[in-house]
């Protein structure tokens, strides 16, 4: 029907989104061992499921996959009353022991076994397989089987999260807000597994299940230094993790490297330059920031003494006055009483330096904003 | 059907395991404590990426001996680019975790994610360059216990002995600055030395656990083994001989069911026997377990 780079394209940049928008609402609860879990561990289901069918796109490799995932999250959940330990570690023991038992059931038990089938498809992911396989409607070729399973995926999660939005942005925010309004956490628990293990279990052939968590959280992540609104959050991350796929997918194409992989390198570098340039919490917006607050409280110290008048004010020596009280070089404090001169903040009245009437307001607005002044 | 040949392939492969899995469970109580036992994937994913940066150096032909290039050479190479790997990681993640609001588990899970990407890429494109990697990505993901040359096997028995004679040596001390930094810093020792003493063992032993287990499992041979022993006990003495034991006695299990069985690579039966210890443990253990819980709740 169509060309195949562009069925190619439509198929990662769907499952992409489809991935970012649970991943937003995982960053936002601050469940951060969910995306790491349910992927690893959708690994039994779907050697499980290779037993039976014979090949990855069949829609009982989606449902034991999600349901594995599911009941690994749920397990750690119980095992996390039970004993001591936290979340986090448990969950590496629990999805580390379903990948190995997956993989010693998909490479010894199952139906690969006899066709020397790829296993690396599954831990890799390989997104021009998926056009390969057709889907048929009385014998007409209607398009590939990957399109519509994961948006079908998609329409479910976006249906979910249209309904329970309001709930789930409360739970968010203020767990103890939500716990006195009578609201169910676990309600909103279990949504969230179950659309972050259909996703992950639908898009495991185009990301391969360890890459599938930087398409859940890198987006979010990196949308989470440009916005704090929680719907805005959810847009920006689609769009960033289109871009990441459009930009990797015209990388990888004509140069025949992994295809996921780039994406998901491509990610990271989207990652890495927000954290150094952000336009409201990167690196170097900090670090200048230091440097300009810095120099203004060094200004306004030197005019607080002008203003009180503690030392001897006389135009000839008040440089050397201040340098030797302040301890700060001579260069310095002349230059900044140069600029202080230059704006207009000071003046010379009878070989007196005074502040003028416009550098008094600044300072008193200045000291009215430190409250550890009075 | 299991059975322990005598072949030196087979004696290095179990020796080099059990030594692996001593010091390994040893050291993850200490990383436990510490909370870092998530960096481990993290760091494992920068070891992988360092490894094929200098080995596609040494098939430039950037060789340290000019006139022999050797299967040697390209050990050397591929070894000492893992051990930069994990330093430059250890760099950035110490960075990152500092000056972002994020929290430090979603850069771990993310930046193991996204170097495992850059890696898939770099191996890809090695393959098409040349038949440089013909034995497969299997061996990098999964781990093989024959990969380990004899330079890497002397080296892991120095490290086995140096982290056991230094932990029992230094073990006031450590259990100080493993659980709280700040009460370590207001006491009179430096405390510095002992958290880069950790680092230190975390380096080498990373490096090493990537090549027998495998990228994804390489934490699991640090975390499950401490994890078991804590369900035994609840003094630190204890649990780190015990750790160390139920390390030695899995990776040991392990290596024997991947020497024997042909399609199991040796860190997913290395993986699997820690596991099942860890499940039957938290079954019966006398005072965490499941069992004695509901024993006592009955009454």
């Amino acid at each position: 029907m169509f060309s195949i780079e562009f069925e190619i394209v439509i198929v990662i940049i769907l499952s992409a989104i489809t991935c970012s928008i649970p991943g937003a609402f995982l960053v936002m609860r601050k469940n951060y061992y969910a995306a790491d879990t349910t992927n690893r561990s959708a690994m039994l289901g779907i050697a499980v499921a290779l037993i039976f069918s014979s090949y990855l796109s069949s829609p009982l490799v989606i449902i034991l996959g999600s349901f594995t995932a599911g009941l690994a999250m749920i397990l750690i959940k119980k095992l996390k009353d039970f004993t001591s330990f936290r979340a986090k570690g448990l969950s590496i023991i629990i999805s580390s022991a379903f990948l190995c038992f997956g993989i010693l059931i998909a490479s010894n038990f199952s139906f690969n076994n006899a066709t020397n089938f790829d296993l690396s498809i599954i831990y890799l992911g390989e997104t021009a397989f998926t056009y390969f396989n057709r889907l048929r409607v009385f014998g007409v070729d209607i398009g590939s089987y990957a399109l519509y399973a994961i948006s079908l995926v998609l329409i479910i999660n976006i249906v979910i999260i249209m309904i329970f939005y309001k709930e789930f942005k409360i739970d968010g925010v203020d767990k103890s807000y939500a716990a006195s309004i009578e609201m169910k956490e676990s309600t909103i628990d279990y949504l969230l597994l179950i659309m972050t293990s259909l996703s992950v279990s639908v898009s495991f052939q185009t990301a391969g299940i360890f890459m599938t968590s930087a398409f859940i959280l890198g987006p979010a992540a990196t949308a989470l230094f440009y916005t704090k609104r929680l719907s805005t959050l959810a847009f920006v991350s689609v769009f960033i993790s289109s871009i990441a796929c459009l930009a990797g997918f015209g990388i990888a194409w004509p140069n025949e490297v992994s295809i996921s992989g780039t994406i998901v390198s491509f990610i990271g570098i989207l990652f890495i330059v927000s954290v150094l340039f952000s336009p409201e919490e990167g690196l170097l917006k900090k670090h200048f920031d230091n440097l300009t607050t810095q120099k203004r409280l060094e200004e306004y110290i030197i005019m607080d003494i002008l203003n009180s008048e503690i030392i001897d004010c006389r135009e000839k020596h008040i440089n050397e006055e201040l340098s030797s009280s302040l301890k700060w070089k001579l260069m310095k404090v002349s230059y900044i009483m140069n600029k202080l001169k230059a704006e207009n903040k000071i003046e010379i009245v009878q070989d007196k330096v005074q502040l003028t009437e416009e550098g008094k307001s600044i300072l008193n607005k200045f000291l009215s904003a430190q409250h550890c002044f009075h | 059907m299991l059975e322990i040949s005598n072949s030196f392939l087979f004696q290095t492969m179990l020796k080099s395991a059990v030594f692996l899995g001593l010091s390994a469970g040893m050291l993850g109580v200490f990383i436990s404590y510490q909370r870092r036992s998530i960096e481990i994937n993290a760091l494992s994913a920068g070891s992988f990426v360092g490894t094929l940066l200098l080995f596609l150096l040494s098939s430039l032909g950037l060789s340290i001996s000019p006139y022999i290039f050797s299967q040697v050479d390209k050990h050397i190479y591929s070894f000492t680019g893992s051990i930069l790997g994990i330093l430059i990681m250890i760099t950035i993640l110490n960075i990152l975790y500092k000056t972002n609001r994020l929290h430090p588990h979603i850069i771990q899970s993310l930046m193991t994610a996204v170097l495992l990407g850059v890696g898939i890429t770099l191996v890809t494109s090695i393959r098409q360059a040349g038949g440089a990697l013909d034995s497969g990505i299997d061996v990098y993901l999964f781990g093989e216990t024959t990969s380990l040359t004899d330079e890497e096997f002397y080296f892991l028995r120095i490290i086995t002995v140096t982290v056991i004679v230094l932990l029992l040596l230094f073990f006031r001390r450590l259990r100080v600055v493993i659980f709280n930094v700040d009460i370590a810093k207001t006491s009179h020792f430096h405390t510095m030395f002992y958290v880069h003493l950790i680092n230190v063992f975390v380096v080498c032993l990373v490096a090493l656990s990537v090549k027998l287990m495998g990228v994804f499992l390489a934490v699991s041979i640090f975390l499950i083994p401490a994890v078991t022993a804590r369900l035994w006990s609840n003094r630190l003495f204890t649990i780190t001989l015990l750790s160390g034991f139920f390390g030695g006695l899995g990776g040991g299990i392990g290596a024997v069911i991947a020497g024997n069985i042909s399609h199991v690579s040796s860190g997913i039966s290395i993986t699997i026997v820690l596991s099942i210890m860890f499940f039957i443990s938290l079954l019966i253990a006398p005072y965490k377990g499941l069992l004695g819980v509901w024993l006592r709740g009955r009454k």
